[in-house]
């Protein structure tokens, strides 16, 4: 019997998750992830309406007057943007509140004139526990005709996607394209949000395309990372649901997709948090290096730097400079060639500053401490060759040759 | 009764009219929505800790759980460059999900319920008190918190009026005036996240919103400056709060959708006169 309970609790959750990830991809690309959330609250007035209605709960009605309320609710969005000043963000969340409070209103008042309002609380919090088999064969149908749709519309939603206007004139009716994108999704949110809650639905919308899209940009890729990971999201948090009492699973999904979409977000080898923060922080390192290089190539400040500083000790460790005599240091010959390269740079840049874009000889200097770290070597011969070899820079000094 | 149960409310309504006006002209009115839902696990921990339902450390963890995740949601998007709607998303909905999960998990030993988190208490605000047998009586407590985080809340405005009236309209120009507009906005959703812990008690994590949004949203189609357009929102958060409630009593509706939903149709008729007229009405911040 438990395993029943379970099989049918998971086959929920992975249908909600497989739904609302796929759904959530053209909504996320569009970049209207907060009316994904914004709709899975404005949903709420137009299922109360049906429960009113129809005395029951579930009925075609609830999802007849879901994709009602919340195509409307998402045109008043997009019109309140259009037609006055308020920007996007702040008319979604107009409309969430505006409608949700509607709805609260409404239920209040129904519930106080003791009229039964069955499964209304929870469109609020979800109910994957007492999930019913009429609940899972929507589902099923939803996914069925959701994943035909996808693929047969996936040019145009691509297309759509990243480049509307262009989509435009390639025949792809807008208007239409996102009313039905609009209700498809309000219809899709009526079927979860009674077993999810609206937040957690909400958060299976968004979470999944966030992933793919930060992970990959290939269209084949971001579908597979965000389904893959919804789906295997919701079969785990299933089964830790059913070994501990009393657990929501639809939170849990969320919380596993947490766990695994945030890691990424900071380790990421390439686009993570932390990675970009070494990455500062070694170019931050690199352009001190050089100019601590360039301190000891100028004759004049030899004695400078006698501390270790980190600088001091990551030229030491690449045996660019090396004690002297004084207790001081000196650059060794490997040295000498590098700071030579940057000097060349930075004259070689207030040389081009000068002649070619004729800036007066004693204001080429602070763009030339900057440039000397950004040049790179291709550019720099580049330049040589352009400005005819130059032997010595506007303040006379020698540019080194290159060697 | 009635008096304190307006106090609150429009205490409430006074904090939320200041910080909508500037997250909803910096386009982060969403953020307050998210703040909402993620005072939730701080709540919990507050719960836990304190064993109460209302001591000064529930006020106090839920107050920085949601401001942790407003900079969690500024930091996601501006160094792993996730959009900022789907970072906001991405955050709130998790930190909502650990909350319902420790909630679930505590079982029934918890008296935090979803109905008092959705919907609040508004109408049991005069009969909280502090019970110290002090001065502190006087009040119910909802309506000295309310107090407490207006006063910090016009402290703040006083200090850094000017600052906050560029940074509001222009965060470039701010950049570039040399202003620390980062910690200016972080101080704004540190003092958000407090007007929407102490104000969720009374109204209910969604409803708290509303008044952030809406009427901050009203006053700057009806504006021209920004001293107006702060006593714009404050009036008509207000005047949707008296109206609400005399409505809720005429009509037997919960005061606090009441109250929101007048809001909203204020809002409505502002932004018809708004686009009936469309004159050069109203003012654009830049990006």
């Amino acid at each position: 019997m438990v395993s029943e309970q379970l099989f049918w609790i998971i086959s929920g959750c992975l249908l909600a998750a497989y739904l609302l990830s796929l759904t959530g991809i053209p909504v996320y690309l569009r970049r209207e992830s907060l009316a994904g959330d914004a709709l899975s609250h404005a949903i709420f007035p137009g299922v109360v309406l049906a429960v009113w209605i129809s005395g029951e709960n579930n009925s075609w009605l609830t999802y007849l007057f879901g994709v009602l309320v919340g195509s409307l609710a998402l045109f008043l969005i997009q019109s309140i943007h259009q037609k006055t000043l308020i920007p996007k963000d702040g008319a979604t969340g107009i409309v969430l509140i505006l409608f949700f409070s509607v709805g609260l209103l409404f239920m209040g008042r129904l519930q106080r004139s003791g009229v039964p309002l069955w499964g209304v609380q929870h469109v609020l919090l979800g109910k994957a526990a007492t999930l019913l088999p009429s609940d899972l064969i929507a589902l099923a149908i939803l996914s069925v005709v959701g994943s035909i749709l996808f693929f047969y519309f996936q040019k145009w939603l691509w297309l759509e996607a990243f480049d509307s206007k262009f989509a435009k004139h390639s025949g792809l009716p807008k208007n239409t394209y996102g009313l039905f994108l609009n209700a498809w999704t309000a219809l899709v949110l009526t079927a979860t949000i009674q077993i999810l809650g609206a937040v957690l639905s909400a958060a299976m919308l968004i979470t999944p395309s966030a992933l793919g899209h930060f992970l990959s940009h290939n269209p084949k890729k971001l579908i597979l990372i965000s389904v893959l990971s919804a789906c295997t999201a919701a079969v785990l948090a299933g089964f830790i649901s059913a070994s501990v009492p009393a657990m929501s699973t639809g939170a849990l999904t969320v919380i596993l997709l947490f766990l695994l979409a945030f890691p990424f977000f900071l380790f990421h080898p390439k686009k993570g948090i932390l990675m970009k923060w070494i990455a500062r922080k070694k170019e931050a390192g690199r352009w001190k290096d050089e100019n601590t290089l360039k301190q000891f190539y100028n004759p004049a400040n030899v004695h400078l730097e006698t501390g270790l500083n980190p600088s001091i000790k990551r030229l030491l460790k690449n045996r660019l400079i090396q004690p002297n005599n004084n207790g001081s240091w000196e650059l060794s010959p490997k040295g000498v060639l590098e700071a030579e390269r940057i000097v060349r740079k930075h004259r070689l840049w207030e040389t081009f500053l000068h002649n070619r874009l004729l800036i007066p000889q004693d204001s080429v200097h602070e763009n030339a401490e900057l440039m000397e770290h950004l040049l790179d070597d291709d550019a720099e011969e580049r330049l040589s060759v352009e400005l005819n070899n130059p032997g010595a820079d506007p303040h006379q000094s020698p540019i080194p040759p290159k060697k | 009764m009635t008096l304190f149960i307006l106090a609150t409310a429009g205490l409430l309504a006074f904090q939320a009219a200041l910080g909508g006006s500037f997250l909803v002209l910096r386009r982060s009115a969403m953020l307050t929505d998210a703040m909402a839902h993620s005072l939730l696990p701080g709540l919990v921990l507050g719960y836990l800790v304190s064993g109460s339902r209302s001591g000064p450390e529930i006020i106090f963890f839920a107050a920085v759980s949601s401001f942790l995740s407003a900079y969690l949601i500024d930091f996601l998007s501006k160094f792993a460059g996730i959009w900022f709607e789907a970072s906001t998303g991405f955050v709130f909905t998790s930190l909502f999900s650990i909350g319902i999960v420790l909630v679930t998990a505590l079982g029934g030993n918890v008296d935090l319920d979803a109905d008092c988190i959705l919907y609040g208490e508004l109408l049991y605000v005069p009969f909280r008190y502090s019970y110290t047998h002090s001065w502190y009586d006087l009040l119910p407590l909802p309506l000295w918190n309310q107090i407490w985080v207006s006063l910090v809340w016009i402290v703040f405005l006083i200090l850094k009026w000017k600052q906050l009236k560029i940074w509001a309209f222009d965060e470039g120009f701010c950049r570039n005036a040399g202003i620390a507009h980062n910690s200016l906005r972080r101080f704004v959703l540190a003092l958000t996240s407090m007007s929407i812990v102490v104000g969720f008690d009374a109204f209910g994590a969604v409803l708290v919103v509303g008044f952030f949004i809406l009427p901050a949203a009203t006053a700057w189609l009806i504006s021209q400056t920004w001293r107006a357009m702060l006593l714009n929102s404050i009036s008509v958060g207000l005047i949707s709060i008296a109206l609400g409630y005399g409505f809720a009593l005429v009509f037997d509706w919960e005061p606090g959708p009441s109250m929101v939903c007048l809001s909203g149709f204020i809002f409505v008729v502002a932004a018809f006169w708004y686009y009936t007229k469309k004159s050069g009405s109203g003012f654009r911040p830049t990006h």
